[in-house]
């Protein structure tokens, strides 16, 4: 077996990469299912005032599969990030990763399964002000404790890949919003994640930058073998994504309007609201 | 991850106004401390500097600033005489005011034999070290705060003495030597058959609490009280540390509060305007931990190059106040300076613990909004 992040051969029964240190206590080797949610609801305040976020959702994502999430203000896409990226504990509900339940993993496991299984990709970029391109992609490899040469040759082929050779020590005040959003990207794969959850990636990029950014993903996807979760209101992400789906009221749709467990459907409502 | 270090220079005017708050801390401490240390060291710079074991005087004394002793000279022949004395040699002095030009300052006027080695001055800075009848040799920083030079004619006691002489190294904080020729000392002060001070070079070897028992029972008729070298001056000392000892503490808690307010002020400055940033960090899978390393280091950052820029200010300044000022000793020695450092970081790291608990509080699904 090969590291995903330092490309160093890992020997069999191994825990972790000898020269990276990136855990492997959840391989993807053999489980096409990266993740599983199962009847996650979030229910924010009590009596009169209780609020239901989400509601009963169940989700599988698949390996190199890109699942793009529309809805409505207020449809609970927020919340349900926060609940697939092991952000937010659900009200009830679980999920599996990997074969693996990590909805009641403890507060001091949760970041290191977060570093190394998750990637984030959001709408403001979220990056580092003071950081360049590449320290900003070298963080998550940082707080893995990654040796400096292998964090440096792996951030400048992610950035190199991702078409920004030339913006390697760059700030973000000196990149284009395509730019940013692409070292987000890098960002997020720097640790070879299984799942990456955007939210609005295109939402602050003109038509050619989004364009750069959605083959981005489709190019991971399929490259990485990782799942993407595309939450947004752009209909262009509808030519890259192998699944649509639904979300209102904290429920996933189907076109007749029922809520189901969505194992593998495509949901293309008659009107998406932007 | 070298975000510490750049967000802290991320703005560099905040960052040096910080530091030199940090060094303003650090150089109130370490002067405080080494006006301390210097001031009780040179308080007993006579006493360190003569160069006899025992000192003896009258019953009842046992420092040098704020008691007079009286014995009589006849007791030198007793003294002397015991097993174990090497030699000895008698003092005559009493503090008084130095009237010079409508002036009065603080000195203590010494009378000593001219013609044994212990007892007058051991650095002379200008002029000449050894003083005839009617000559007086004056510590050099009392010269100076008088406008008097060596060849003036200076009154002691009412009667005028030639300045031959400027000694180095005998003024203590408010206080001042004025070295004269025994004889002169007994007539001025009215003192023919008396002394203050028997000073007592033992032979090799001896015994010396054998030897301060044998000179008390020498003197049935007189008391006498006898310390060692070491103990008068500890006596001395002690008198010192109890008049400025607790302003000076206090002074240097507060140098340390500033140091730690300023350090904290900054560090918590800079990590509420990156609080989306540790945000994100700890999204992306970073413990607490990881992100209290970064304060951390920002605070150590800004101690170390504060202690930098302070220490070398505060141990040039040493010396320019030593060779200005020269009744005010600040001694800042190597020891000194290494502890100071120890209390730098202590300082950053007590400074930490706000903006530690500012990240501890921080929520990583900010990521998720606008």
């Amino acid at each position: 077996m090969q590291c995903p992040v330092c490309h160093a051969t890992i020997t069999a029964n191994a825990k972790q990469c000898q020269q990276c240190r990136r855990p492997l206590m959840l391989s993807r080797a053999d489980n096409p299912v990266i993740m599983h949610a199962d009847g996650l609801t979030k229910r924010y305040g009590s009596g009169h005032t209780e609020v239901i976020a989400v509601n009963n959702l169940s989700l599988t994502l698949h390996q190199g599969e890109i699942t793009l999430i529309m809805g409505p203000s207020g449809s609970g896409k927020t919340s349900m990030l926060l609940l697939l990226g092991c952000l937010m504990q659900p009200t009830s509900g679980n999920i599996h990763f990997l074969g693996t339940n990590v909805t009641n993993l403890s507060s001091k496991k949760l970041p290191e399964f977060r570093l190394f299984q998750l990637g984030f990709v959001f709408q403001n970029f979220n990056l580092i002000a003071s950081l360049t391109a590449r320290e900003n992609v070298e963080v998550p490899m940082h707080l893995a404790g990654i040796k400096s040469s292998v964090m440096r040759e792996r951030s400048t082929k992610l950035l190199t890949e991702l078409g920004l050779e030339k913006r390697l020590n760059h700030v973000p005040s000196n990149l284009s919003g395509g730019e940013k959003q692409r070292v987000a990207i890098a960002r997020a794969l720097a640790l070879g994640p299984s799942l990456i959850l955007a939210d609005e990636p295109t939402a602050n990029l003109d038509s050619h930058s989004g364009q750069i950014v959605m083959e981005s993903f489709q190019r991971i996807a399929k490259a990485e073998q990782c799942s993407v979760v595309i939450v947004s209101h752009d209909p262009r992400l509808r030519d890259i994504s192998d699944r649509i789906l639904w979300l209102e009221d904290g429920m996933l749709h189907d076109t007749n309007g029922n809520s189901k467990s969505m194992e593998r459907t495509t949901l293309v409502p008659a009107e998406v609201h932007a | 991850m070298p975000l510490a270090r750049k967000n802290l220079f991320a703005e560099r005017t905040r960052l040096l106004v910080s530091v030199i708050g940090v060094a303003f801390a650090v150089i109130l401490i370490l002067v405080m401390i080494g006006v301390f240390v210097g001031t009780t060291n040179q308080v007993t710079t006579y006493i360190d500097h003569t160069e006899s074991e025992v000192w003896v005087m009258q019953d009842g004394v046992s420092q040098m600033f704020r008691s007079v002793s009286v014995l009589p000279q006849t007791l030198q022949d007793s003294l002397e005489s015991l097993d174990g004395v090497e030699t000895i040699t008698p003092i005559l002095g009493v503090p008084s005011s130095f009237d010079h030009n409508g002036d009065h300052t603080a000195f203590y006027l010494l009378g000593y034999d001219e013609t044994q080695p212990i007892g007058g001055p051991w650095a002379i800075k200008e002029g000449i070290g050894t003083i005839g009848a009617n000559e007086t040799i004056l510590d050099r920083v009392l010269a100076r705060k008088n406008n008097v030079s060596v060849g003036d004619t200076v009154e002691l006691m009412d009667e005028p003495f030639k300045v031959v002489g400027l000694s180095d190294e005998t003024a203590a904080v408010g206080n001042f030597y004025a070295f004269i020729r025994m004889d002169d000392a007994r007539r001025i002060l009215k003192s023919e058959q008396r002394v203050s001070y028997f000073l007592i070079t033992p032979k090799p070897d001896t015994d010396i609490p054998m030897l301060r028992q044998r000179i008390i029972d020498a003197s049935p008729d007189v008391p006498l009280a006898v310390w060692t070298r070491e103990e008068f001056a500890e006596n001395s000392r002690s008198i010192v540390i109890s008049m400025i000892g607790r302003p000076l503490y206090v002074m240097i808690v507060i140098g340390f509060l500033v140091g730690v307010a300023i350090v904290a002020l900054t560090v918590l400055s800079v990590t509420t305007e990156q609080m989306r940033d540790y945000g994100v960090i700890k999204a992306i899978g970073a413990k607490n931990s990881d992100l209290y390393q970064v304060v951390i280091k920002q605070a150590l950052i800004m101690g170390i190059l504060g202690y930098a820029f302070g220490a070398a200010i505060a141990y040039g300044a040493q010396f320019v106040i030593r060779e200005r000022l020269g009744d005010v000793n600040v001694e800042i020695s190597p020891w000194l300076l290494g502890s100071m450092f120890v209390l730098t970081l202590v300082m950053a790291v007590f400074a930490s613990v706000l903006p530690v608990r500012r990240i501890a509080n921080v929520d990583p699904a900010v990521v998720f909004r606008a």
